[in-house]
């Protein structure tokens, strides 16, 4: 009976104790994000972040309208309302599948990647000469990765928003046989300013919530190599998680509230 | 005068006590050498008196400050005068060795990456290297990394220098070498040493007083020629029988 008690109560606070400890690191990486002087980091890993992302987030955004367009286009068919088709992927990809798709190619590439090279560090006792070379782990690892993802992400989001136009665009004249013009007006003309604003503070907080659980997951890797692969492993299962919860939230405030 | 002093140090690892109401209090310029059974808690004592594991109860003063009290600013600053070298080194691996011997000042200061790297060669050619500073620390052998890591440690002038099994992987002759190197140090830039070995070759010819770390206490402590006359510790007595063989 005690241990049964000592196991749920585990169960209960870990889930807590987590969120509280990312919640603590996500300020603090935030707060010396600005107030740290050295930046010379930042342009190497808005490099690892953004541009070698780009190839990835870019086709993956044109595969995505072609296919959105393919099924959404098939189905208004019936109804003749086809050239509604551009409109559809517009908004989604501004609103939802953007910001989201960008968000989990990041977690997906990048966010493994530092869950691994911290959690190296960390076991290879790094992350500990660091301190004692009186050097925060947290400003000279997350928050230059921090702020190479909030400039980073957004221009992800821009191109991959146009690229999946461009996909679409292609399904859509050549395939489905809408009128090229239609096509394009029909794409842009529900997209409200609004809509765009949303989707780069989303595609920020995701950047922000990424890079932190992955720093994270690397900062408690424990063992060998195989605690570096289970902090990976956790980084992206967790960053994902948390992307689409963030988007059910961040949406919930700024549509339905 | 004191520059160590622990007191009724406890620490504790998801309920297991590892140090136990240990005490222990270090004089300017000694060296002293902890040895004990793998497990026995003395590379946690080294890293909880560096600030890098938090205890549960006691007391730690570096120069007659209590640090367990002090701001994250005030511990870095107390860090700055304290060395550190790792079990295996823990070179950055993405910086070369001089940029991980002058990191401290790169990190740290505005001086300019020339002037850091002279003062990197200059540092690297006290621990006998020559001729590495551009190197990537993959292209380094074990003794190599050692004394690069000793490097990084000596570079901010520090008063207190922490070893952690400063010999364990290396062969015999280079093992040597680095305790030559480490006694050379100590002489030269008269730092306080607290070295963590279970080499007793070493623990002889580098300390000023030997101490035994048993379930997370010290148990017995005193010079080697005190040791090897007056304790009955089985320990102990296997360390000097050892040592006897070697002789």
């Amino acid at each position: 009976m005690k241990n049964f008690i000592e196991n749920f109560g585990k169960k209960i606070v870990a889930p807590v104790y987590y969120f509280g400890s990312l919640i603590l690191l996500i300020g603090n990486s935030l707060k010396k994000a600005f107030t740290e002087r050295k930046r010379e980091n930042i342009l190497k890993h808005i490099e690892e972040i953004g541009i070698n992302s780009l190839p990835l987030v870019g086709v993956i955004a044109i595969f995505t309208g072609m296919i959105l367009v393919m099924e959404i286009g098939h189905t208004l068919k019936a109804f003749g309302a086809e050239t509604y088709s551009g409109a559809l992927v517009g908004l989604s990809m501004a609103r939802e599948l953007g910001p989201v798709l960008v968000a989990l190619t990041l977690a997906g590439r990048v966010g493994a990647s530092i869950a691994a090279e911290i959690g190296v560090m960390k076991i290879t006792e790094q992350i500990d000469a660091l301190k004692v070379l009186a050097i925060d782990p947290v400003s000279y690892l997350i928050s230059p990765r921090v702020i190479a993802g909030i400039f980073s992400l957004p221009a992800l989001f821009v191109i991959s928003f146009f690229l999946a136009i461009g996909g679409a665009f292609l399904i859509g004249v050549f395939l489905i046989k809408i009128p090229s013009g239609q096509f394009l007006y029909q794409s842009f003309r529900f997209i409200s300013y609004k809509d765009f604003l949303v989707g780069f503070i989303k595609v920020i907080v995701f950047a922000i919530v990424v890079i932190n659980v992955s720093s994270y997951e690397g900062l408690k890797a424990k063992g060998g190599a195989e605690g570096v692969g289970d902090a990976s492993t956790s980084a992206v299962v967790k960053s994902f998680f948390l992307i689409i919860l963030t988007n059910l939230i961040l949406t919930g405030i700024f549509y339905f509230v | 005068m004191e520059i160590i002093k622990v007191v009724n140090l406890k620490v504790v690892f998801e309920a297991k006590v590892v140090l136990d109401m240990l005490n222990l209090s270090v004089e300017k310029g000694e060296s002293i050498v902890l040895v004990g059974s793998s497990g026995c808690g003395k590379t946690v004592l080294i890293k909880t008196i560096i600030g890098l594991i938090e205890p549960v109860e006691g007391e730690i003063f570096i120069n007659g400050q209590n640090i367990l009290n002090l701001p994250e600013e005030k511990i870095r600053e107390i860090r700055s005068r304290i060395g550190m070298v790792f079990q295996n080194s823990a070179l950055f691996d993405s910086l070369t060795t001089w940029e991980n011997v002058g990191f401290y000042y790169l990190y740290h200061t505005d001086k300019s990456k020339e002037e850091i790297k002279k003062m990197a060669i200059e540092v690297l050619e006290n621990v006998g290297l020559e001729g590495v500073e551009d190197l990537m620390p993959e292209q380094l052998s074990g003794g190599m990394k050692k004394r690069v890591s000793i490097a990084r440690a000596l570079i901010s002038r520090p008063e207190i220098l922490f070893y952690d099994e400063p010999t364990t992987g290396l062969d015999p002759i280079t093992s040597s070498n680095i305790t030559s190197l480490m006694k050379k140090i100590h002489l030269k830039f008269n730092t306080t040493d607290v070295i963590v070995t279970h080499d007793i070759k070493l623990a002889r010819e580098i300390s000023d007083r030997i101490g035994l770390v048993e379930n997370g206490k010290i148990v017995e402590i005193g010079t080697f020629d005190f040791l090897r006359e007056k304790s009955n510790h089985p320990l102990i007595r296997s360390f000097v029988e050892m040592e006897g063989k070697n002789e």
